[in-house]
Parts: structure tokens; sequence; C-alpha cells
């Protein structure tokens, strides 16, 4: 066991992958002699050289069309995009190209490749260094999305993205790059696609969230334990495809829901959920599924105190678990 | 050779019984009259004996199943053949009530089968009509509809805690727990506090008791008509002869053989007090099987003295002495306490001036004796101290009209208040 970092956790699973497997190689801006804007990639060059630890041109649209292409001649590329604010002159190769490839070629061509995306606010970062734009990806089916928020999902999603067959958009969520450690086994080890993880049982409500705000969520349930309010934590981890089982069976036990998410609500990943349970489980509700979002501005604002206002946090979720519990 | 194991005949008025312990497991060995199980029926455990000799070699039934009589509760394998299953004439078996196919309550859907046998059992569960009218007059959430269609609730009787009263699945959640326990006759009935309770289960003996209450108390039409009996002789003759009774024969008498005594001389003239209905035929006895309500600690038996018209007092007062003591000891046989044909309660013992006793159905009449006081009465114009006991007689008033009864127990109690009379043999 060894304390380990949300980045060391990608770095560790970037290293082991390419040892692992020689048609494994990274590309992206500043990823080779500088190591990554964030470090991510540090080390990486010296070890494996420059054929296989690409430092790109400025040109998301080049990354991105540039895997598509040699993934579909069977490499596996992971390419970083710097941060997510960025990444719109690449939607054309994600959405068009890589998301459609098996599908269009009735399974002749496949696309596994893996895009990591630096995402997320609460740094400070202002309007075009905090997004996430999760949501852009969760309406296009082809892909898969996920977002770790513990340095053991880190690792583990990064290596099962990169070993797996098909296109995943992952997203790394700067403000949990150093914040935690944990310890993290030795051994090889990978988290599933697909699998939400239940990190606390409770039997009030339910706390749905990934990535940073499963920590607001966590925080605020800890809260509530105090107050006599026993809420249920789950961590998506993947957000498309969504672990529908777990989070649905949950709901019919509490039959109460509260979604978090960071970005804006409209259109969010946490509007789809929410539509689906009052779908799926909306005999079992005892009140409205509530929601608990990033506000509905062009983007996150950068003076602190804005930025404080847009971001859910563990009060603003208390105090929506409270208006449910109340109901 | 096989041989299926049946439950005999268990005495009369006795249907069933429930299994209580297998005495022979699998594979044990079997001598005849070895007792295979034990039964609990009405007041009494029993065992059943094996007619034959073999091996004991399948339980058909599980611990804690009522079984009726004729059922096949076991296989054996028997030495040599078994001309004939022991069968029994069944005619004088009575059998459980049919419920004609019309009358049979509507079978609920699938899923919601046990809970509606909950339903019908418990009572107190709302009927179709008025959960629909609960549903739709109260704003309710999903869950909380579903949990009302499903445990047969009348949200309308639901305290909700709620914005603006509103019921949350937990108030329907509290409000099913609580109605285990309490009968919601009243709407605004507030659930009380369930710590300050201790619940305990109506099981066993106690269960027994209570069906057999219920099918007494509901079916016969009880009317208790009270008299007062002037004890004074009675305690006089026994303060005279109870020690050297007791020193000569073992047993210190009671007046409980005097009052059997006067029931008999006095069903002489009103011989329908001592009888049974049965099938709308009513059974009038030429002879005196007197049950004697024994309490336990926690349960009720009544054992039966036979042929008290043949007994003397003193065989009357061994009789019932022997049968107390097997009653706290547990070791009453069926026949022990089956086959009465009126019952006395005494109620005095612990010091109750009345009571109406519920009669032992199929029996008409229960005699209830009560606390012997002294009291000032007139006599001869003159006020006198005596000793007085209430006597409380319930009889089935569909069969035993009220002068009747009223003769009857006069009659009894000028016996009693006169016991020179045939005590001495002059009667």
């Amino acid at each position: 066991m060894k304390k380990t970092t949300y980045i060391e956790g990608i770095t560790e699973a970037l290293d082991e992958e390419m040892e692992r497997d020689e048609k494994v190689f990274l590309i992206g801006e500043d990823i080779g002699i500088y190591g990554g804007v964030f470090k991510a990639t540090k080390g990486l060059l010296d070890k494996y050289g420059a054929e296989r630890v690409i430092d790109s041109p400025i040109s998301e649209v080049y990354i991105a069309g540039g895997s598509v292409g040699a993934a579909m001649v069977g490499l596996k590329p992971v390419a970083e995009i710097q941060f997510a604010d960025f990444i719109t002159p690449s939607m054309d190769q994600i959405i068009q190209q890589m998301a459609k490839m098996r599908y269009r070629t009735g399974g002749q061509w496949t696309c596994p490749m893996t895009i990591r995306v630096c995402c997320g606010g609460d740094i400070g970062g202002g309007l075009y260094h905090s997004q996430i734009n999760e949501q852009w990806f969760f309406s296009q089916p082809g892909l898969v999305v996920v977002m770790p928020a513990t340095p053991y999902d880190a690792k583990g999603l990064l290596k099962s993205a990169i070993r797996g067959d098909d296109p995943v958009i992952y997203f790394e969520h700067k403000r949990l790059y150093r914040w935690i450690k944990e310890n993290l086994p030795e051994e090889d080890f990978t988290v599933p696609i697909g699998k939400a993880a239940l990190r606390k049982e409770g039997s009030d409500v339910t706390l749905v969230s990934y990535g940073l705000m499963y920590h607001r969520s966590m925080e605020a349930a800890l809260a509530l334990e105090k107050e006599g309010i026993s809420a249920e934590v789950i961590d998506m981890r993947t957000i498309l495809p969504w672990d529908r089982e777990m989070i649905f069976e949950s709901v019919k036990k509490t039959s109460k829901a509260v979604l978090v998410q960071e970005s804006s609500k409209t259109g969010g990943v946490m509007a789809e959920i929410s539509a689906s349970i009052t779908e799926e489980v909306f005999d079992f509700l005892d009140a409205p599924v509530a929601r608990v979002c990033g506000l509905d501005v062009p983007a996150i604002p950068f003076a602190p105190p804005m930025e404080h206002l847009f971001l859910p946090n563990a009060e603003k979720i208390s105090k929506a678990v409270k208006n449910i519990i109340e109901y | 050779m096989e041989y299926k194991v049946i439950i005999p005949p268990l005495g009369e008025s006795v249907i069933e019984g429930t299994i209580v312990k297998w005495l022979k497991n699998e594979g044990d060995t079997v001598k005849v009259d070895d007792p295979l199980v034990e039964i609990m029926t009405d007041k009494i455990n029993i065992e059943i004996p094996s007619s034959y000799n073999g091996v004991m070699k399948k339980h058909l039934v599980d611990i804690d199943t009522v079984v009726e009589i004729g059922q096949e509760i076991a296989i054996m394998d028997v030495e040599g053949e078994v001309t004939e299953s022991k069968t029994f004439d069944t005619s004088s078996v009575p059998t459980k009530e049919k419920i004609p196919p019309e009358q049979k309550a509507p079978v609920p859907a699938e899923e919601f089968s046990e809970t509606a046998i909950h339903h019908r059992c418990e009572g107190i569960h709302a009927d179709e009509n008025a959960i629909d009218a609960g549903i739709k007059a109260i704003k309710s959430s999903p869950v909380v509809r579903g949990l009302a269609r499903e445990h047969f609730i009348d949200l309308r009787k639901v305290h909700g805690t709620g914005k603006n009263g509103r019921i949350s699945k937990n108030d329907v959640i509290k409000y099913i727990d609580a109605r285990h326990t309490v009968d919601i006759v009243n709407p605004d009935f507030q659930f009380p506090d369930l710590e300050l309770e201790e619940i305990i289960p109506v099981t066993g003996v106690r269960k027994v008791i209570s069906e057999h209450m219920v099918k007494s108390a509901f079916t016969i039409p009880h009317v208790t008509t009270f008299d007062e009996c002037d004890m004074t002789r009675i305690i006089a003759w026994r303060k005279r002869y109870v020690d050297k009774i007791e020193k000569e024969h073992g047993v210190r008498i009671t007046f409980m053989p005097f009052i059997a005594k006067a029931i008999i001389f006095a069903a002489k003239d009103f011989p329908w007090i001592n009888s049974t209905l049965e099938d709308d035929k009513l059974h009038v006895k030429k002879y005196f099987n007197i049950g004697m309500a024994v309490s336990r600690d926690n349960s009720l038996i009544v054992p039966v003295i036979k042929h008290c018209e043949q007994k003397s007092l003193l065989q009357i007062a061994k009789d019932m002495h022997d049968l107390a003591d097997k009653a706290n000891a547990e070791t009453l046989k069926i026949e022990e306490i089956t086959g009465g044909t009126i019952s006395i309660t005494n109620a005095g013992g612990m010091g109750a001036l009345a009571s109406t006793p519920i009669i032992s159905k199929p029996q008409v009449a229960i005699l209830g004796f009560h606390k012997i006081v002294e009291q000032p009465v007139v006599r001869d114009g003159e006020i006198v101290i005596r000793h007085i006991s209430n006597f409380g007689l319930s009889f089935d008033h569909r069969v035993v009209d009220g002068g009747y009864a009223v003769q009857f127990l006069r009659r009894m109690i000028e016996y009693l208040e006169d016991p020179d009379s045939w005590v001495l043999g002059v009667v």
C-alpha cells in the first residue's frame, strides 16, 4: 500500500498501461518535455521516448482527430485536453468520428482511445479554466464518460478506459489532483466502467453525484447525520452509461433523492437522472426529486465570492435535503 | 409394511391440535403404545401412542403445525401385516364449520394475498372504498398511495407531519407499526408512546383459551341470575368435621363438594340445567360430570369429576383434590378434562363478591360461587349475623328460560342452607 494522490494515480495508470501494452501512447499539449501543465505525465517522456509521449501543436482538433486515426489502425491513444474549456475545437472529431465509428462501420472499425480531460472549478480559475461540460458528451450515445472522485478510482478507471475497445472521455477534476491522498494497492487493479460506488448507506434520502461534488455531498451527509438525517451517498464514477440499478434501488429504499452536479443546471446530467427516476421508480417517491447544480450562467465566474455563489457546496446540499425531508 | 399414523379422536368438541414435539424421530424403533408425538389441544397436551411395533419412517408434518382429527401425520414401517388401517367412526367427530362458497371473502390479487389474509385476521384495516376515498381526499406522494393500497390504509386516518400536515412515507410506516397494537376506531386517535407499553403476543395455551372463550361467549346467549345463599349451617357442619375428616381420610373438605351435591339434588326437578346443546339437540344428562375451574400460573383448566351422582361427599372431595393436583402438575389426561355436563367456578376464594361466568360450550350452565361474608340479615323479624355468599348462575337462554334457571338456583340454595336434611340421608 502506498499513499497516492489523485494525480499520482493518473500518472501511475499511464505508466503501468504503457509498460503493459506498447500500443499505448500519449499525445497532448505540453505533456512531454514540460510533463503536463499539472504534471500528470511527468517523467514519462524520459521513460518511453518522444514517439510514445508526443508534444502536440496547440490544436485540439488535431489531438482528437490524430488519435481517432491512430486508434483505427490498431494503436491505443491516450490524448490529453489541457482544459475542458478548450475541448470545443475537437468536438467534430469526438462526436462525428470517434463516437460513431463502430456504429457507422457496422463494427468493422473501432476506436479504442481515451481522451483525458482536465476539468472543474473551485480553484479560482475563472471562465476558461473551470468548466467541465460533461453534458455535451453525456448526450452522445457511443461514448463512455467517466469522472473519478478518488485516487483509487482515478487510477482504476483510467486503466479500464485504456484497456477497453471503445472511446472514453475521462474527466479528471483538477481540484482533486492534490487534495486527497489514498492508500492504493501495489498490485494491478482496475475499476469497472458503468458501476457506481455506494459510499455511505442511509435511509432517509439518496445523494447522487460524481467528481468533486461527491466530496461535497459526503460532507453534507456527515453533517446531516449529526442532525438525525440519514443520507445514502452514491458516487456515480461512470456518467455514461450510468448505474441505473444502484440509483433506482437506493431511491426505492429512501423514496427521496437529491442530485448534485457542478455544471449548470439546465440540460445537465442530473436532469436526465431526475427524469429517469420519475419514469422508473415514480411509485416509490415521497417527495419531488431535487437538484443542486451550478447556476445557469455562461460560465463559472472568476471573483471568489461569485465562484462560491455559483458552485454547489455542503451547505446548499444540506438545505436541499432538509427541504425535501420536511416536504 | 407401511402404515400411516393418523390423529385419533381427542375428545368431544376437539377438532384439531398442534404438533408440539415428535417423540419418535425418523428412523427410531417403535413399540406398541410407545408415545409417537405430543399434541396440544384445547387446554391439554396429549401423547399419541403407537398401535404397532415397527420403525418411524417419515414425519409428514412439522412442529407447530395445526392438524385435524383423521389427518395423516407420519408413515411407519410396521412388522407383519396391517389387516386394515386403524380407522375410527368419524360421525362422532365434530367437523370444522364449512363456509358456503358464496360467502367466501373475495380472493385478492396474488401479490396482495399475504397482506389480505392479514387484513382479514386483524379486522382493523380499511376496506377498498375507504382506501380509495382516502387517496382521493388527501394529497399524497406516489409511495404513500402505494403503501395505503398495500397495507389497507384509509389515509384520512393517518396523522401527517410534513409541510401543511402532508402525510410522509414515515408517517404511514409509523401508522402501520402502531395499528398492530391499537384499535383504530376514532380517527383522531393519537398513538400511544409504545416504549411505555410491554407487548405480549397471545400464543399457545393463552390463544387456545382465548379462542374457546370467544366461541362460548359469542355463540351462547348468556344470562346470569344471582341469589344469596346463607352458608352459616354448612360452615358450622364443616367446622365440626373438617379436622376429623382430614385426619382419617387425608383430605381437607371444602365447600365445593357440598355445592356439587346441591346441584345434583336441585337438578332432579330442573334436569335441563345439566345438559349439553349440540347440533340443535339438547342432550339432557342422567349423570353428573361436574367441571371445576382451576386457575394455574397463567392459564385456566377445567378438570371434570365424573359421575358425582354415584359418589359420596368425601369421594367428590378426594377427586377434586386429586384433579387439582394433576392440573397444577400438568399431568391431566384428556378424559379428565372432557365430558363435563355442568361447571362450577369459585371466584370467592380470591375475594370476588359477584361474577358472570362464561359457559363452557356445549354445556348450558355454569355456577359461580363467591366470597362468604358475615352480614346482618333479618330472620323472623330480628337482625342477625349470618354467613352469606352470592351465587351467580349463567345459563344458555336458548334452551333454559329465566324462570326455570332462577327456580333451579333457589332450590339448590335451599339444599345448601339446610344440609342436615340430606347429609343425614333424609332427602
